[in-house]
């Protein structure tokens, strides 16, 4: 165990994550979301600026014309949370701090471009797979979910076989 | 017994409170944990610090055991939770694409949005590119529909049902499987430890 | 002890005393949830009266299944149109139960409501959504459609037993089995299916 890192011990906040997820399925019949929060937002603020656009994805009026509001979602409550909750915890452990957090040898242009690159290829991914590291991997993988098992595995895939290509990103 | 009906015993408004508390407890532990930091993330695939993996598995074993424990008590009808549908093609290549992107970009969602609640620009700019993706999946969806709705689509599928076990088999072996993950995690750290003393 | 090795002992433990335990059969499962489903079963909210179910079978936008708990003679003397035969031992399987579709009403039948009622209950127990019972029964169901001429009521009929004595085998060509919608003033019932949805929760996910 590192005994410098400034964070938790990973295994008890292991723990702690645990807890949280089962109080989610006793409180909701399901698991914890993130990407399902920020897919409703980026929607409905696809809708307000181009409202005919919608009409003509099928994807976008099966995002935002299942209910009334678009927002009115728990995945968007959930994230409103964990970004109360973060800041809460970055605050006392003085982690707040308007910053760029990157590997020692890259820019920070550099860095906000891959960023943004890892961002778009992420949210493809999630999308395509129905979930994200919470919402599959997390959920699924405590309810014994097959889909959510080979997904969490083709994460670790997927970025094991990229990360020596982008090796100078972080080392 | 527990799934509660939040909804119908308190009603809707309560039950987003709920879901915001909820969330709070989530970016909490998410934050404790040290995955509002890209370098933290991004150092389980170089195998410097094995964060991610001690993480996330030991939280699905508690999550789990509880879950199934909480299910012999009576506690908890674990047939009623909400169980992944399993569509396994779009779910592996989704996948592969999303590990190629948090390698990429130093986070996953859920993460990257504790990482913006710290006010890390990458993190920000992570949940941009994350909408933009969004949004350009939504544009390409039609052209792979079938493919998305049909490829391996097994519907609610779980790991007892494909290994023919009994779901408390399948439990312990996650068990052992994560322990020995942790172990060799251990192992992985300890050599780099030694490694990077004896450059310097 | 040092806490690495008390959490090892820990995830173990629980996991093995899972494995001693086992998990609950459908059994259990059902006599734990009993108080719920009797409570549901007393109010009458899931025996729909037999001209719903009538109503049901016209309308486009419903789909309707009848899974009949009675016995081979019994389906062989009558039964309603499109009705499949089911015995409880097929419905305690829990693949047999997977296969059913949320996105159609199910609709369950025997000779009074005794059978369909137990069916019911295991069934619910599998989270099967949008499930009823044929309030009366067969038994019902022919007293309301069959005419005088084709049904001939056996005295002193017991619990669910087929209460008509019936000319033949007819099975589902017995005009009773699949009547015309009646063209005078529609029949009043108290309607009871609700929309489709409930059962499992389906909220999970990333949306």
């Amino acid at each position: 165990m590192n005994k410098t890192s400034p964070y938790m011990n990973p295994y008890l906040a292991g723990v702690m994550l645990g807890v949280v997820l089962f109080a989610s399925f006793v409180l909701f019949g399901h698991g914890l979301g993130a990407s399902g929060g920020v897919a409703k937002i980026a929607g409905a603020a696809i809708d307000l600026v181009t409202p005919a656009h919608t009409e003509n994805s099928s994807y976008l009026v099966s995002l935002l014309r299942s209910s009334d509001n678009p927002l009115d979602t728990w995945l968007v409550f959930e994230i409103l949370g964990v970004i109360i909750g973060g800041l809460i915890s970055g605050l006392l452990a003085g982690r707040v701090r308007l910053e760029t957090l990157r590997g020692p040898h890259i820019s920070v242009r550099t860095r906000w471009i891959f960023a943004v690159l890892g961002g778009i290829i992420t949210g493809y991914g999630v999308r395509l797979a129905r979930g994200c590291t919470s919402s599959q991997a997390l959920s699924g993988g405590a309810v014994l979910s097959a889909g959510s098992w080979a997904f969490m595995f083709a994460v670790f895939a997927g970025a094991y076989a990229m990360a020596y290509f982008v090796r100078k990103l972080w080392n | 017994m527990s799934p509660l009906d939040i909804s119908a015993s308190l009603g809707h408004v309560w039950q987003n409170v709920f879901y915001v508390l909820t969330g709070v407890a989530f970016g909490f532990a998410l934050e404790r944990a040290g995955f509002g930091n890209a370098r933290n993330l991004a150092a389980q695939f170089y195998l410097k610090d094995m964060r991610v993996l001690k993480v996330m598995f030991t939280a699905i074993i508690t999550a789990m055991l509880l879950i199934f424990w909480a299910n012999l008590f009576g506690l908890l009808d674990a047939r009623a939770l909400f169980i992944n549908p399993t569509h396994l093609w779009p779910g592996i290549l989704g996948g592969l694409i999303f590990g190629i992107g948090f390698v990429v970009g130093g986070y996953c969602p859920g993460t990257a949005l504790v990482s913006l609640a710290t006010l890390k620009i990458d993190g920000m700019l992570f949940v941009l590119g994350l909408a933009i993706g969004m949004f350009l999946f939504g544009e390409s969806i039609d052209a792979m529909r079938v493919f998305w709705d049909t490829a391996g689509n097994f519907g609610e599928l779980t790991l007892p049902e494909v290994l023919g076990l009994g779901t408390e088999w399948v439990v312990f072996a996650v068990v052992l499987m994560a322990l020995a993950m942790f172990w060799g995690a251990e192992r992985v750290e300890q050599y780099f430890a030694r490694k990077n003393k004896g450059e310097n | 002890m040092n806490a690495k090795i008390i959490g090892v002992l820990a995830a173990v433990g629980a996991g093995a005393g899972l494995l001693v335990l086992g998990q609950p059969n459908l059994h259990d499962r059902l006599a734990r949830l009993e108080p719920e489903l009797n409570q549901k079963i007393q109010s009458r909210q899931i025996q729909i009266d037999p001209a719903e179910l009538l109503a049901l079978r016209y309308e486009d936008q419903v789909g309707v299944r009848i899974f009949d708990l009675r016995s081979e003679s019994d389906f062989n003397l009558f039964h309603l149109t499109d009705a499949q035969r089911v015995s409880l031992e097929q419905i305690s399987e829990p693949a047999w139960a997977k296969e059913l579709s949320p996105k159609q009403v199910i609709v369950l039948v025997s000779n009074d409501e005794e059978q369909a009622t137990q069916a019911w209950k295991l069934l619910s127990t599998q989270k099967v959504a949008n499930l009823y019972i044929l309030a009366g029964g067969i038994n019902a169901w022919i007293e309301r459609y069959a005419k005088p001429d084709q049904k001939k009521p056996i005295a002193n009929c017991k619990n669910d037993q087929l209460g008509f004595r019936l000319p033949s085998s007819l099975g589902s060509r017995h005009p009773a089995a699949d009547p015309e919608p009646s063209h005078g003033p529609p029949e009043k019932f108290e309607k009871k299916v609700k929309s489709l949805g409930g059962g499992k929760r389906k909220a999970g996910g990333c949306g």
